[in-house]
């Protein structure tokens, strides 16, 4: 277990990776039959009549599978998210085919003060998920609140 | 019975930037909550109720991408009703990308959310010789009427044949 990392003891430019993880046609699916159901995304031969050329996962079910890989890694370098405030811009820049892998490489953008009197700071986040032919599958910036030290003057609780 | 197609159908060039849309609404329960957290977003405030009551949000939320999940879902209900049948998976182009996107109120058990969608931009670029890019503005309202969620999404509409 890492040491605990307050928002103050991030420095911009930190580096993190993460993944891979697989991403399997059952999981593809799952997903689009609940969420999404388009037939590119449920149905192997609609998909293939599409714009994407095959059976690929809901751009949603990429965006949590990020945030997952973020959160793991910022999480494994010390530091405690206390939620995700926004995303400024993701683009999907490729389809993650069922049975893809894809891995993500992560850069600390931007550090900025929270609200007055708040036990987080927040920490920007640059996110790019490549697949297994290292061809990027997706970008994105991301705000997440991060776990501050207290001050003296700062009420507790 | 024919069922005219009225939304779905209409090429890039047909769509009014100011069309406004009320795709429905959705109440989130605590077990749908839990679901979405285990699968797809392990963090406490997510996937445990005790645990959740530790952290700031004093219980349990919705994960972001569960809203915008939920989103997609009304979204796809809502124009396949008005466009049945064109849903073959070869005139929808996709989505490109989504800017502004802010979570601002949590999303809590119980909670109903409706989601509403206007087109404010259109971009006038082609792309891969026959796609357009529809900006929309999206956001959802909770049951006191707060906005607890708001983001632009870029999406492929096909440009009319005939004026390509």
């Amino acid at each position: 277990m890492a040491t605990t990392r307050y928002w103050q003891d991030l420095t911009t430019g930190e580096h993190y990776s993460a993944g891979p993880t697989t991403v399997s046609k059952h999981d593809v699916v799952e997903f689009a039959r609940d969420f999404d159901p388009q037939p590119y995304h449920m149905d192997a031969e609609a998909a293939e009549a599409s714009i994407f050329g095959g059976l690929c996962a809901s751009g949603w079910q990429i965006c949590a599978l990020a945030m997952r890989l973020l959160s793991e890694a910022v999480e494994g370098s010390g530091a405690v998210i206390l939620g995700a405030r926004g995303v400024p811009a993701l683009r999907w820049k490729r389809p993650l085919y069922a049975g893809d892998s894809v891995a993500a490489q992560i850069e600390l953008s931007e550090l900025s003060a929270g609200p007055t009197a708040a036990a987080y700071g927040v920490a920007l986040f640059t996110v790019t998920l490549a697949n297994q032919d290292q061809q990027p599958v997706l970008t994105m910036h991301c705000e997440l609140m991060i776990d501050s030290r207290q001050t003296e003057e700062q009420p507790h609780g | 019975m024919d069922k005219t197609p009225l939304l779905r159908s209409r090429w890039y060039e047909d769509l009014p930037i100011g069309e406004f849309h009320v795709f429905g609404s959705h109440t989130f329960s605590e077990r749908e909550i839990i679901e979405f957290g285990q699968r797809y977003a392990p963090q406490p405030f997510h996937t445990d109720f005790d645990a959740a009551c530790d952290t700031i949000y004093r219980g349990l939320i919705a994960s972001g991408w569960q809203v915008c999940a939920v989103w997609m879902t009304k979204m796809v209900a809502y124009m396949e009703n008005y466009a049945h049948g064109v849903q073959d998976g070869r005139r929808n182009g996709g989505g490109v990308g989504i800017d502004e996107l802010q979570w601002l109120v949590p999303v809590r058990p119980g909670h109903t959310l409706t989601f509403t969608y206007e087109i404010i931009e259109k971009d006038d670029r082609v792309i891969r010789d026959k796609w357009g890019i529809i900006r929309s503005r999206n956001e959802a309202f909770n049951q006191n009427g707060e906005r607890v969620c708001s983001f632009i999404a870029n999406i492929l509409a096909e440009r009319d044949p005939a004026k390509r």
